[in-house]
């Protein structure tokens, strides 16, 4: 299928379904591409794997212990 | 030992929720500017994790925050930084939680394992919709 054959199709769309075909384009784009939009609707993901971060405040805590100890 | 029971809520302030979630109510201060909030309990996530806006709420700096932290899943791509902030929980004696203070304003307000789950106990009671937090004093 090219542009030229979908072109009247989504021009043939209602406004709200107009929106929703940008949403998709822009999202199988930013997948293509590996971008992140900042502002999509994301599904929450935890900090499972964060163990370089967890290590860095832990080691910060420990030292305020001891600064608070001295 | 202090221990306090909370439901699990359905509703929060800006949206319902699929299924009923251990959100903690806390109040968060920082030089003498507070801010209530619900932090989500996840006992699976290594660290907490502060949102940028409700840290700049309390009246954070992120230029002044030097510890660049790294984040993963869907934060790994916004900057984050060590913040400590006082923390007090119903009646129980206030505590200093270590966040990743997180540039993204989308993220979840998060309870980790550094440091909020090595300073309370948790019992999740999901059957019964309420979660019990202990605090050894």
């Amino acid at each position: 299928m090219t542009i030229t054959e979908v072109l009247p199709t989504l021009k043939a769309l209602n406004h709200k379904d107009k929106i929703r075909a940008i949403q998709f384009l822009a999202n199988e784009v930013a997948k293509e591409e590996d971008v992140f939009f900042e502002n999509q609707e994301h599904e929450f993901i935890s900090q499972t794997e964060a163990f370089e971060a967890s290590q860095i405040l832990q080691k910060l805590l420990d030292e305020q212990k001891a600064n608070a100890v001295t | 030992m202090q221990s306090r029971k909370y439901p699990y809520l359905k509703e929060l302030a800006n949206k319902t929720l699929v299924e009923p979630m251990p959100y903690l109510p806390l109040t968060l201060e920082l030089n003498g500017i507070t801010k209530q909030v619900l932090g989500l309990l996840d006992s699976g996530s290594t660290v907490n994790v502060l949102p940028y806006k409700i840290g700049l709420e309390i009246g954070a700096n992120w230029e002044s925050q030097r510890v660049p932290l790294r984040l993963v899943g869907n934060l790994a791509h916004f900057e984050a930084r060590a913040l400590f902030v006082n923390a007090q929980i119903k009646d129980f004696s206030p505590v200093t939680l270590a966040f990743a203070w997180t540039k993204s304003e989308f993220a979840t307000f998060i309870l980790g394992q550094t440091n909020f789950f090595s300073l309370f106990d948790v019992c999740f009671l999901r059957q019964d919709s309420e979660f019990e937090i202990k605090f050894r004093i």
